[in-house]
């Protein structure tokens, strides 16, 4: 019954807030008005779903759809009181499934980094983010070079081991 | 390759020695040039724009709406929904005339009956009762595939007629998929009895639980357990818990009439996940978002090294 519509709308939730948030990032530019479209855009879904007015037909590339639209309005709004530069880069607009794609990777990316070990995203982070060479990362932190290696190494292993490639061999239709 | 030595070696920190090693390594295999492409590619992804503790879901922004309202609201609409059947029937059902609640090839539909259970169909299905519903059974006929959340009613038994069995329902939630010359159900919740229309056959199903019959074995088969997802490859709907990733990928290969196969050694990654009617892609993005992994086509294999 219609409790699964709200269901729906709460995995969406947890399965898509990141990608749409880094989604908006693109548009506004600011992680604070990113966040805050795409929470908004939540809000209005869940109060339509309990008014019993929500039919959930392709959500995604609804909530796609719609995030952009506001980050486009975003844009428009924020042109009128400030400089165009301050504004986020609007991305290309020739190919928005690439740029879902896209982003929906670099989530995943953010989960990967969120479930390092402390320490080792730190040193992550700093080689990475920062520019900082093994030996002023390991200055900063109080450890040897070895650790920050080994940490580094272990990183590197947890991303290469999210690559898994399958292999299709299509006798039938697709979709 | 050494993760070790490689990370030294993409971020610029690997001496003569360790860089010779890593490019033997790449030049043995064209393959791995890629893979350091990718990963390097992933690398600058990742830390872009990455933040702490950012864009993080927080369900409690959910939920600002108060459940009680939301509840209130759905038992209004279900009332009204049930007097709207109600006065339906009694302006238009003058006695004599069955009922027949139908739904189009490429829609799901849900529907009250007189007595407020609700039946969902799929499909090109066909449901039909009598003005005599409810009087002393609760007796529909069914061609084609419904599920049926039965209102709980000792003094008044539900059955489905098919062409080939009879299900009788003793408790309240389960499935039947039938056309003229097979049939199966399965239970979700509560007991139902199935008798097969020749020769007698009966059973009880308890949740969970499953039977199979068809005209040309008419031997009434029943299965003591109810993979969900065996409804799965017929209808896209799969709900899978904890199951072993190699499995998931076997019933997408039915399903979606594909071979895909999974390298042995991710054979046993686990996955909670469900899929309703997707297209293929976006299934196996889903698992892609679940295990955080990258599954990646072969169509796209050629390019997916120019990502």
């Amino acid at each position: 019954m219609t409790a699964s519509n709200s269901d729906i709308l709460e995995s969406k939730f947890k399965e898509l807030y990141r990608p749409l948030c880094l989604f908006a990032l693109n548009y506004t530019g600011k992680y604070e008005d990113a966040e805050d479209i795409v929470q908004q855009l939540f809000a209005e879904l869940w109060e339509r779903e309990t008014a019993g007015k929500l039919e959930v037909v392709n959500v995604k590339s609804y909530l796609y759809t719609a995030v952009k639209n506001r980050g486009l309005k975003f844009i428009q709004r924020a042109r009128a009181v400030q400089p165009i530069e301050d504004v986020g880069e609007v991305a290309a607009d020739d190919n928005s499934d690439e740029e879902v794609l896209r982003t929906e990777r670099e989530a995943r990316l953010w989960n990967w980094i969120d479930e390092l070990p402390t320490e080792r995203r730190n040193i992550f982070l700093m080689a990475k983010q920062r520019g900082m060479k093994y030996k002023e990362i390991a200055g900063e932190l109080g450890i040897s070079v070895k650790t920050v290696e080994n940490q580094m190494g272990k990183a590197l292993q947890s991303l290469r081991a999210k690559v898994i490639k399958i292999y299709l061999f299509f006798f039938g239709r697709l979709e | 390759m050494d993760n070790r030595i490689l990370a030294k070696y993409i971020f610029d920190e690997a001496n003569e020695e360790e860089r010779a090693a890593v490019e033997q390594w790449l030049s043995e295999n064209p393959e791995r040039g890629e893979e350091l492409k990718q990963l390097t590619e992933r690398l600058d992804l990742a830390a872009r724009r990455y933040r702490p503790d950012t864009f993080v879901p927080d369900t409690r922004i959910f939920h600002r709406k108060s459940r009680r309202v939301q509840r209130l609201i759905r038992y209004v609409a279900v009332a009204v929904v049930v007097l709207v059947t109600g006065l339906w029937l009694l302006l238009h059902e003058a006695p004599g005339k069955d009922v027949m609640l139908v739904c189009r090839a490429d829609e799901t539909r849900e529907f009250y009956l007189p007595d407020s259970s609700v039946v969902t169909l799929s499909g090109t299905s066909k449901l039909v009762y009598t003005p005599r519903y409810g009087k002393r059974f609760r007796k529909v006929s069914l061609k084609g595939k419904a599920f049926f959340s039965v209102r709980k009613d000792l003094e008044k038994s539900f059955i489905v007629q098919t062409s080939t069995i009879n299900v009788k329902v003793l408790g309240t939630a389960f499935q039947v998929q039938a056309d003229a010359s097979a049939a199966e159900v399965m239970v979700e919740r509560g007991r139902v009895k199935v008798t097969t229309t020749r020769g007698k056959q009966e059973c009880i199903l308890q949740k969970g639980m499953s039977a199979s019959y068809k005209t040309s074995e008419p031997e009434l088969k029943v299965s003591p357990e109810f993979d969900a997802n065996r409804i799965g490859w017929k209808t896209g709907v799969f709900r899978f818990k904890d199951t072993p990733l190699a499995e998931v990928i076997r019933e997408l290969n039915l399903y979606y009439q594909v071979k895909m196969a999974l390298p042995d050694e991710y054979d046993s990654s686990r996955i909670t996940v469900s899929f309703d009617k997707l297209p293929l892609k976006e299934a196996l993005e889903i698992i892609n978002q679940t295990l955080d992994i990258e599954l990646v086509l072969p169509a796209a294999t050629g390019t997916s090294s120019a990502e």
